[in-house]
């Protein structure tokens, strides 16, 4: 097994010697990531507000769904993304299959029940006491929307980092709807299973160890701010 | 003018009426104290008092004008201290500061945190830019009484303020309410259990029980569980084993609360001395104390954990030799006991 | 509030950043053709080869994307891509019957082989295919199938239909792995059964092996063996919207002198890997 030595030392090769086609996979990873998680995020984070501090009729079911929907599969979503963007698909005059936002449409999907679902439980959490806390403190409606998705701002942005790390290291969207392309959409996971096929298993490992540095450099990041 | 006028307020939670108060007022510049078991209502009339919640019917009215929790400005006149001292998730300096940056009142901002926060006892230069994890439960306490008192309110409700903090903090947070009130003139509603401390400093004590106000006054209530006995009398056994006895009960007493009046209470210290129509049960006397609002001399009496007030004669108390720890007698007329039905809603 | 914007700004803006050059440019451009392949021609390195001098003869972009053969029959169906180049005759002939292809064009062949354990269990060292597979068969002896309907799998089904044998399913000897050929034979070693693979990836098995591989080549050479690639247009009567010039100048060039020498020196591991037979 000595090409889990070998993807190391690639992997660092790779990043120190600024290998074209690696970096070519990171942009499109990131480029495709940082789509699909603002997206979900704009989408997500005012909807699971809404589901985890309105009490309403059908709130249950509403929550069961989007739980429900965490674990869509991954090549399930692709496989229906292709379907809508495929040239023969509603929105095949949109041209965007095969390309990166096609991609971040996919991600969107995959991203969006697990924003909601976690921020939701978030505001949830602590609804209880926060709102008489805050309503006392003399807040009105906007304040004590502010005031508590500040309050759960640490479970929001694990929220986000959970579903950022399910959109990076996702393969089949990016391999249903992207295709898997050489410079345009060969994100980092499909070059890996790319790498795989082909019997390159120390290559697959050190994109495999890439992709955990970039990882890392997003959680050390948002962990610096979240001290603030 | 009262301050708050209640008017068939009702308030349901998950399709159970927890208050329902057909009439009831709060005088301006009062002291109003609220007791009574756990679950009783009286964090759900404070929330009412506070604005923070919506009575499910009925209306309330501040200084004879209807309400509305999110019209005006009234929870900027009246705040609420709840029971669990919610920190937000910042330093304490921004917690205190919090309500004044709602209002918009920046002026002297640094300098009135650190007043409000000596108010309570805190050291502003060494708890001020702590962050909320790092407090006691009875600091977090009195930081939560802080950023209430920095918004200098006309009302404040206090929400078992000394409930499970250590007994410095307590002496600190009743300090910090008695200022608020013979200083700056606040009002205050206080729940509480420490029937000691409303009895020292409330104009009037309410009891609540099952969502009810049972009516104004000192009166020693015993919550049951009742057991029938005969066709209209009632027993409870008290934590000691001895028996209370009450007549006039309601067909089904388990769930409901009876009363009995100081004046209908006799302390002896000799078991002779006890009138012969009388029924009595043994117990100790824990507390005699000066009632500062009307100048009597009030006793209690701990028997079997539950407490009984009564106002002595000064002069028996005196020539008999009454003296905290004296084991004691305490008649009581059986018929004399008021009950306060719960009623058995569908 | 401050900082959480602050979290959230860096990742809009930077989707807003990188969104823009990929929109409008991937529409409508005439010099861009796009080929759904099969794994294999990608995975040894053939079309990363070619690509360069396709690309300064006819002034287009080639991109593609490597699937299994049923999957890049289906994306050519659906309009999805505008080139084929694939290695399934009978499937190909097929889609072009029912016009969603036109102008099959026969480039090149490699061809399969069965390896297997020395060991040889079933005893086919030097059978022909047939054979082969009848005594499998009767022996009861593993075999690893792809079983992802891949050009290899559907060559794999159409031999034992030509054996004169019921295609095997659900018998404990016939494993159907359901990934790619590598993965594949890396199973059949594991678990010491025969597979039939491309001559090219088997190339690239044994040099992983430092050359001396546990499994070896049992049958080879049987001209049903052959496995036969051809490019294929995706009909524009049936997708308007496709490419069809450019998919027409790579399948010309493909077809041509240049391409056609290329693919004859196109060498892996040091083994010459595709016949060019275009003229054929």
């Amino acid at each position: 097994m000595d090409f889990i030595l070998q993807g190391l030392t690639e992997a660092f090769r790779l990043l120190l010697a600024g290998d074209e086609e690696t970096f070519s996979a990171v942009a499109a990873t990131l480029k495709v990531s940082c789509l699909s998680m603002a997206a979900s995020l704009a989408l997500g984070l005012p909807l699971g507000f809404l589901l985890g501090y309105l009490r309403f009729p059908g709130r249950r079911k509403i929550r069961m769904v989007v739980d429900t929907l965490l674990s869509l599969p991954t090549v399930f979503i692709g496989l229906m993304v292709y379907a809508f963007v495929s040239s023969r698909g509603p929105l095949g005059e949109m041209n965007l299959l095969f390309t990166l936002p096609g991609i971040a449409i996919g991600q969107t999907i995959l991203a969006l029940p697990i924003v909601i679902a976690l921020s939701a439980t978030a505001v949830e959490s602590l609804e209880a006491g926060l709102r008489t806390t805050l309503l006392s403190l003399g807040a009105g409606k906007y304040r004590l929307m502010t005031g508590i998705m500040w309050e759960a701002r640490h479970a929001i942005l694990a929220a986000a980092l959970t579903a950022y790390g399910r959109v990076m290291t996702e393969v089949g969207i990016s391999m249903m709807v992207g295709g898997n392309i050489k410079w345009h959409t060969r994100t980092i996971t499909t070059a890996i299973a790319l790498e795989t096929a082909k019997g390159k298993f120390a290559m697959g490992i050190a994109l495999g160890l890439v992709l955990l540095m970039i990882a890392f450099a997003v959680n050390a990041g948002v962990s610096f701010l979240r001290r603030k | 003018m009262s301050l708050y006028r209640l008017e068939n307020i009702e308030q349901r939670y998950g399709g159970k009426t927890v208050l329902s108060i057909p009439d009831w007022s709060v005088a301006e510049g009062t002291i109003t104290g609220l007791c009574g078991p756990n679950g009783s209502g009286k964090s759900t009339l404070l929330r009412l008092l506070g604005f923070t919640d919506s009575p499910a019917r009925g209306r309330i009215f501040f200084r004879d004008r209807a309400t509305d929790i999110y019209a005006g400005n009234l929870r900027k006149k009246a705040t609420l201290l709840p029971q669990e001292s919610y920190l937000l998730k910042r330093t304490v300096y921004r917690n205190i500061a919090y309500g004044l940056r709602i209002r918009g009142e920046k002026k002297n901002q640094r300098q009135r945190v650190a007043q409000a926060l000596s108010l309570v006892g805190l050291d502003a230069e060494s708890f001020a830019e702590r962050p909320w994890y790092a407090l006691s439960g009875g600091e977090a306490r009195r930081a939560a009484m802080a950023a209430r008192l920095v918004l200098n309110p006309e009302v404040l409700l206090l929400d078992e303020p000394t409930a499970g903090v250590d007994a410095q903090s307590a002496q600190m947070m009743k300090q910090a309410a008695a200022d608020a009130h013979f200083k700056n003139g606040v009002t205050l509603v206080i729940a509480s259990h420490d029937l000691q401390w409303l009895e020292d400093i409330c104009t009037d004590i309410f009891y609540m029980f099952d969502g009810k106000l049972l009516g104004k006054g000192t009166r020693t209530f015993i919550f049951g569980p009742w057991e029938k006995t005969g066709d209209n009398g009632a027993l409870c056994r008290l934590a000691d084993g001895q028996v209370f006895l009450a007549e006039n009960a309601p067909k089904d007493p388990a769930g409901a609360a009876a009363a009995i009046e100081p004046e209908e209470l006799s302390l002896h210290l000799e078991k002779q001395d006890i009138p012969p129509e009388k029924t009595a049960v043994k117990g100790i006397l824990v507390r005699l104390a000066l009632e500062k609002h009307s100048g009597r001399l009030r006793a209690s009496i701990s028997a079997g954990h539950t407490e009984f007030i009564v106002y002595p004669d000064p002069k028996s108390i005196h020539r008999k030799g009454f003296l905290p720890g004296s084991p004691v007698w305490l008649a009581y007329t059986p018929q004399k006991v008021k009950w306060f039905g719960k009623e058995r809603r569908p | 509030m401050k900082s959480f914007i602050r979290f959230l700004m860096p990742m809009v803006l930077a989707a807003a950043i990188s969104a823009v050059p990929c929109l409008p440019a991937a529409a409508g451009d005439n010099a861009r053709l796009l080929m759904a392949t099969t794994t294999s021609t990608d995975n040894t390195g053939l079309l990363e080869y070619l690509e360069p001098y396709f690309e300064e003869a006819a002034g287009i972009d080639l991109r593609w994307t490597a699937t299994g053969t049923g999957k890049a029959l289906e994306l050519g169906r659906n309009c999805d891509a505008d080139v084929l180049l694939v290695h399934a005759p009978p499937a190909e002939k097929e889609f072009v019957k029912n016009g969603y292809g036109k102008n099959r064009t026969q480039i090149m062949y490699n061809d399969f082989v069965i390896i297997g354990p020395k060991s040889d269990p079933a005893g086919i060292k030097g059978k022909s295919v047939l054979g082969t597979l009848s005594a499998i068969k009767e022996k009861g002896a593993k075999f690893v199938s792809r079983g992802d309907d891949s050009g290899t799998h559907k060559k794999e089904l159409s031999l034992w239909e030509k054996a004169g044998l019921q295609v095997p399913e659900k018998q404990n000897w016939y494993i159907q792995t359901g990934q790619g050929m590598l993965p594949s034979i890396n199973i059949a070693e594991e678990r010491s059964t025969y597979i039939m693979t491309d001559r090219g990836t088997y190339i690239k098995y044994a040099h992983e092996r430092g050359g001396n591989p546990p499994l070896e080549i049992m049958v080879e050479g049987d001209p049903v063996l052959r496995n036969q690639y051809s490019v294929i247009q995706v009909n524009p009567e049936n997708c308007p919207n496709v490419n069809a010039e450019a998919a027409r100048k790579f399948s010309r060039w493909m077809a041509g002198q240049q391409a056609q020498d290329l693919i004859g020196e196109f060498k892996l591991m040091g083994k010459t890997l595709f016949i060019p037979n275009a003229r054929q």
